[in-house]
């Protein structure tokens, strides 16, 4: 088996999770081959990095965050921060809303949660597909 | 047609399969095509597969060519894989002379070059299968495919130890080249995308010392100032250096084979350097070479960005070439990119060229950054800053400044990060002090730049607003580095802008004054969001502007087509409540809410209320001792908005909240007591007209029936909402002592517990009257909602206060609701059940919990027969229930009557919320963390012992095995993307019952999983395989590793395949 090109980790997103599942049901009901879902993932895996690119400018949503840095480590080219009591804030300029809530093409929605742990897994997004 | 049933893999005839052929490459029809693919796959996939494929590939249609070619691939892969022992060399020798023929046959010299372009598809499938042969099995080549090739095709196969490709290229016609280019490509393209990582050292070493020599060789030959050659040509060169740049990375990184940038890699780098030295002097002669520049442009980009050490021989005379004031870049820029018309044509190739040159600055951006002061350092900035600046709208017109906007950012990190070493680098303070004189000066000239494009233009795009996002991340990033120094040039921009309007208005000074706006409400946003202290320092900065009038010159001169300053302006005085806290802002409230209410008052201006009434919203909350001088204004508005239906309802909960939480400030109960009264009363009137004579609410027509039904349905809801406004806004927070003194503790609890206001039992009334008593919300899911919030108000109040309700009121409410009301609220009342639990479990006995559950759950059971989302309510409620407070449940009749089968059952749903919450059940049972040791034994005793009450139930089995065998089937039945979900309860029930679990598992496997020649068993498994298993899962004893081991069984029981990557 041939080592990935790309990251594997988008397959745990809810769409790539969905598409796994309906592949099982294609590969259950012998309509593909296991081959081919294989081939089908690996496709996910290459457009789904591609299109999260900054340089896409398809994912429009921003998050910011300030917490406490709980615990953090770097492994394999892998970033991971544990960070404590964090307040988000996530804006979404591709809703096309104003900050007040209504409809209006002249700002960004903007809202906040608080979370008492959140983890972030960081990847070199450089490696990704170069390799 | 021939039916394929009759057909054998052994026994086809040419013209049955060339039929199929055609059939299938003309066909929508999918399941035709499905049956074509059953007949024709195997086959390609026999040992026949090979002879088929010649066969096609010598036939006249090219859909049957190109089925040849494909089924070449499926023979190589199926018979001389590389894990194959039993291949001769004879055999590859064969099978490898086979397809050069066939490339030959379709590429010959007399070929036109029309055949060979409608040829090249079927070719480069060809090339593929030679590459995937040589991949597979390298050592049994005695010459490489590409030398084989043309050996061949040069007719001298027979001399071929002593062909020499280097010489022969020379007299290469344009087709050989082509075919030379095309291969070399695919080659390198094909061992990059089969094995990245494991590729044999061995295959990198040949395809080093063997083939690159000769690709380098053919560079430099066409490298040479005598050869032309066309347009077709450069570009296949320039996609197989391209294809190489990538590969040279991946043989690197997985191989000890080098590329250096001094001998090997000179003739690449050439080819390149060489597309930008061509002479041309008129932008005819540069649209004439486009594909080739084009190419060339995204080439180098990508060798700087991945491979870039190849280059550093030649930065000096690429920086001269693209930004040297003689040099191609200079000549691009002036001919096309500042050429509008020839700009819009060539927008891709220009964007192109730009990531060219932010590729080729970002591998210098230290260099650059720390040696503004050189010359030509100083000529690259001037050409990047005069792009920065390109002319026109950014997003519609333009995309440049867009581009560069990332360089920007980079370039500013630099000197974030890097300051330090810069002042050690430049140690003379004179250096250093001209050197910071420089960067600023560039920094104000970029900033300035993009002051200018943030200006807001009409009609523009969506994409506008990220691209306002990206500068005023820019201008974070300016703050950053420059302090308030930056800030303070914003501000003064903005009063200056203040001034001109007041002396000579022209609509664009107020776009002018929007922009520095927009910026100083994102950099304040960003400072306040990190730090609440630091922005004290912004103070007189902010008092500059609006000491120069800033609200009441934008009321003055705002007009529909400048509605984005007002915008603008609101979502400014939303972020800097800290100046209206301060004595400089305390000046400014009057006017700044007379402004806000003015706004939010406008029936014509919705879109700008809403943002209105959040920026009030937001200073109350934040500024709410400043501003109990406005509360009686407030409340006369505020009563208003009460009465009026055509209030947005948002709005009118906003200022609920906002003039209670000012109210709440005071710390005095009887003032918050009377102020709570009064909009009570209000909202009561409201209550009554609402359900006695609604029309009343109405001062214009309200349209048709089910119009009116509707306004007054919201207008209901709403009134709820403002009585929840009123518990949110004032709940007490959680360091009351820090809040409150001892004192105000107690008369505060001493105000509430006297109530002579009888205001619990006002909210109470007014949510009865429109919760449970107003017809149009009976079904109403968002009135039960509200209603529920309301009564969660108090619950976790530390001291009384207004919504602070005994628990027997509330399950009374509830009980009243839920026996009227539709399906879906019955979902908020069990959240609203569960919060009581939660919040108020040690006040709770088993008998109130009985009465709860047979109440709402056992008497409406009928319900939670069909209702996923009500299963999933109740199961949420009992786990809480188990998990905090497990002896409320544990040894109530019901929990063995009814619970634990209504939880069984629950395990055929294939919902991902009510299987998570089903297992989540589950595991508390299980584990039962916070339960006691005579609950542990209770537990245990279900869970093992087969005399017990519900064993009636499951046909004289423990609940331990009927657990077991329901988990077990709905794992195997349940989708890969749940089985995680399922992990924690087999691993507790591995930890738990160890001995019990394996003999339950190994007698429901042989029961459901085994085939033992009965009926009843589903397939498949072995009971050699069940034991292994078995075994494995217990050796775990319940830790991470049995994950693994469970997906491998319900991969195998499902006939799946793992899908990771190994």
């Amino acid at each position: 088996m041939s080592a990935p090109a790309y990251y594997e980790l988008y397959r745990r997103s809810t769409i790539g999770a969905t598409l796994t599942d309906a592949l099982d049901t294609l590969i259950s009901d012998e309509k593909i081959q296991p081959q081919l879902a294989m081939r089908i993932l690996a496709n996910f895996d290459r457009i789904i990095s591609e299109n999260l690119k900054l340089e896409n400018n398809i994912a429009k949503s921003r998050l910011t965050f300030k917490g406490v840095l709980s615990t953090y480590n770097f492994c394999d080219d892998v970033w991971t921060f544990i960070i404590k009591n964090v307040l988000i804030k996530m804006s979404d300029v591709s809703a096309g809303s104003t900050e007040g809530g209504s409809s209006s093409s002249n700002s960004s929605v903007d809202s906040e949660i608080t979370v008492d742990k959140f983890k972030i897994v960081a990847c070199n997004s450089r490696r990704a597909g170069d390799i | 047609m021939v039916d394929q049933h009759e057909i054998m893999p052994d026994e086809w005839n040419i013209d049955q399969v060339v039929e199929n052929i055609e059939f299938l490459y003309s066909t929508n029809d999918s399941e035709r095509v499905r049956q074509i693919q059953q007949f024709l796959l195997p086959l390609q996939k026999s040992t026949s597969g090979f002879d088929l494929g010649q066969l096609l590939l010598k036939h006249p249609s090219k859909s049957c060519k190109y089925f040849g070619a494909l089924t070449l691939t499926i023979f190589i892969n199926t018979h001389l894989s590389p894990n194959n022992d039993s291949i001769d060399s004879e055999r590859i020798d064969e099978v490898s002379n086979g397809i050069i023929e066939d490339i030959i046959g379709l590429s010959a010299r007399n070929t036109s070059k029309e055949d060979f372009d409608s040829n090249l598809f079927i070719i480069r499938k060809l090339f593929s299968n030679l590459s995937l042969l040589y991949i597979n099995h390298f050592n049994e080549f005695t010459i490489d495919p590409i030398t084989a090739l043309f050996c061949k095709t040069g007719d001298i196969s027979n001399d071929a130890a002593n062909y020499n490709l280097q010489t022969a290229f020379l007299e290469f016609n344009e087709i050989e080249i082509a075919l030379f280019f095309i291969f070399n490509s695919i080659i390198v393209e094909d061992i990059t995308k089969k094995d990245s990582i494991n590729s044999s050292q061995e295959l990198h070493r040949r395809i080093h010392e063997i083939i690159f020599p000769n690709l380098n060789s053919a560079l430099a030959v066409l490298n040479n100032d005598s050869v032309h050659t066309s347009n077709t040509i450069c570009l296949l060169v320039l996609n197989c250096i391209n294809s190489w740049a990538i590969y040279i990375s991946t043989a690197e990184n997985s191989s000890s084979q080098r590329y250096t940038e001094n001998d090997d890699c000179q003739q690449i780098v050439a080819t390149l350097i060489n597309q930008f030295k061509f002479k041309a002097n008129t932008a005819e002669e540069l649209q004439s070479e486009m594909e080739t520049l084009n190419q060339a442009f995204t080439t180098l980009t990508e060798i700087l960005e991945t491979y870039p050490r190849i280059i550093n021989q030649s930065k000096q005379v690429l920086a001269r070439l693209l930004f040297g004031n003689d040099g191609f870049g200079y000549l691009f820029i002036q001919k096309i990119i500042m050429n509008k018309e020839l700009a819009e044509e060539y927008s891709l190739e220009i964007e192109n060229f730009i990531n060219l040159l932010i590729a080729y600055l970002n591998l210098n951006i230290v260099f650059i950054s720390r040696n503004l002061l050189d010359p030509e350092i100083s000529q690259i900035m001037d050409v990047v800053i005069n792009l920065t600046n390109y002319d026109g709208n950014p997003t519609l017109d333009e995309k440049v400044s867009e581009q560069f906007l990332a360089f920007w950012e980079e370039f500013l990190n630099i000197y974030i990060d890097d300051a330090e070493s810069i002042e050690s680098i430049l140690k003379e303070r004179e250096v250093y002090d001209q050197f910071i004189k420089k960067r600023d000066e560039v920094l104000t000239t970029v900033s300035s730049i993009y002051w200018q494009k943030t200006h807001f233009y009409p009609n523009a795009p969506v994409e506008f607003l990220q691209y306002r996002l990206q500068v005023s991340e820019l201008f974070i990033l300016l703050y950053s580095l420059l302090n308030t120094s930056i800030y303070s040039t914003l501000c003064k921009n903005a009063s200056e802008k203040l001034i001109e309007c007041q002396n000579s208005f022209t609509p664009s000074l107020l776009l002018d004054l929007e922009a520095s706006l927009y910026l100083l409400h994102k950099v304040t946003d960003d400072l306040t969001f990190y730090d609440d202290e630091s922005v004290k320092v912004l103070l007189p900065y902010i008092d500059q502007f609006f000491s120069h009038q800033l609200i009441e010159t934008i009321e003055r001169y705002s007009t529909e087509s400048t509605e984005i300053v007002s915008i603008t302006l609101l979502n400014l005085l939303s972020s800097i409540p800290f100046f209206f806290k301060s004595d400089y802002g305390l000046r400014y409230l009057p006017t700044t809410f007379n402004f806000l209410f003015s706004i939010i008052l406008n029936p014509n201006k919705k879109n700008l209320s809403l943002i209105g009434s959040k920026t009030v919203l937001k200073i109350c909350q934040d500024s709410k001792d400043k501003l109990i001088e406005f509360l009686p204004n407030l409340e006369i508005i505020l009563l208003e908005m009460i009465r009026n239906i055509e209030i947005d309802n948002l709005i009118r909960e906003r200022m609920v909240n906002s003039y209670i939480s000012i109210t709440s400030s005071l710390k005095d109960p009887t003032r918050l007591g009377d102020a709570i009264f009064k909009l009570l009363s209000q909202l009561k009137v409201q209550t009554d007209i609402v359900m006695n004579n609604s029309l009343q609410l109405f001062t214009t027509d309200p349209g048709t029936g089910k119009e009116v039904e509707e306004k007054i349905e919201d207008y209901a809801v709403s009134l709820l909402s403002c009585l929840n406004e009123i518990g949110r806004a004032t709940q007490l927070p959680e360091d009351l002592e820090d809040y409150l003194s001892p004192q105000q503790i107690s008369e505060t609890e001493a105000y509430w517990n006297q109530d002579h206001h009888g205001i619990k039992s006002l909210i109470l009334g007014i949510t009865n009257s429109l919760s449970l008593n107003f017809p149009l919300l009976h079904n109403s899911t968002l009135a039960t909602e509200k209603s529920c919030k309301i009564l969660k108000n108090g619950l976790n109040e530390p001291i009384n206060g207004p919504f602070k309700f005994e628990l027997p009121v509330i399950f009374n409410f509830l009980l009243v609701k839920a026996n009227n009301c539709n399906t879906p609220s019955i979902s908020f009342i069990f959240r609203m059940i569960e919060t009581i639990v939660l919040s108020s479990g040690p006040k709770l006995t088993p008998q109130d919990v009985d009465e709860l559950i047979l109440k709402f759950f056992v008497e409406k059971k009928a319900l939670f027969e069909t209702e996923v989302d009500l299963i999933a309510a109740a199961i949420h409620l009992f786990s809480t229930i188990l998990e905090r407070y497990p002896s409320l449940i544990l040894e109530l009749p019901v929990f063995q009557s009814e619970i634990i089968e209504f939880c069984l059952n629950c395990f055929k749903y294939h919902e991902t919320f009510l299987i998570k919450a089903d297992i989540k059940f589950w595991t508390h049972v299980i584990m039962l963390k916070r339960g006691k040791a005579h609950e542990h034994q209770f537990i245990q005793g279900l869970m093992t012992n087969k005399q017990n009450s519900v064993v009636g139930l499951f046909g004289n089995k423990p609940l331990g095995y009927i657990l077991t065998k329901s988990a077990v089937m709905s794992f195997v039945d349940n989708p890969r993307s749940h089985l995680e979900f399922f992990y924690p309860l087999f691993r507790n029930l591995v930890s738990k019952y160890p001995l019990y679990f394996k003999n339950w598992l190994r007698s429901i496997l042989l029961e459901l999983y085994v085939d033992t020649g009965s009926e009843k068993s589903e397939s498949k498994l072995s009971m050699q395989y069940v034991d292994q298993f078995i075994s494995k899962v217990m050796l775990t004893r319940g830790h991470r590793q049995a994950n693994e081991i469970l997906k491998e069984f319900w991969l195998d029981t499902n006939n799946l395949v793992d899908y990771k990557s190994k």
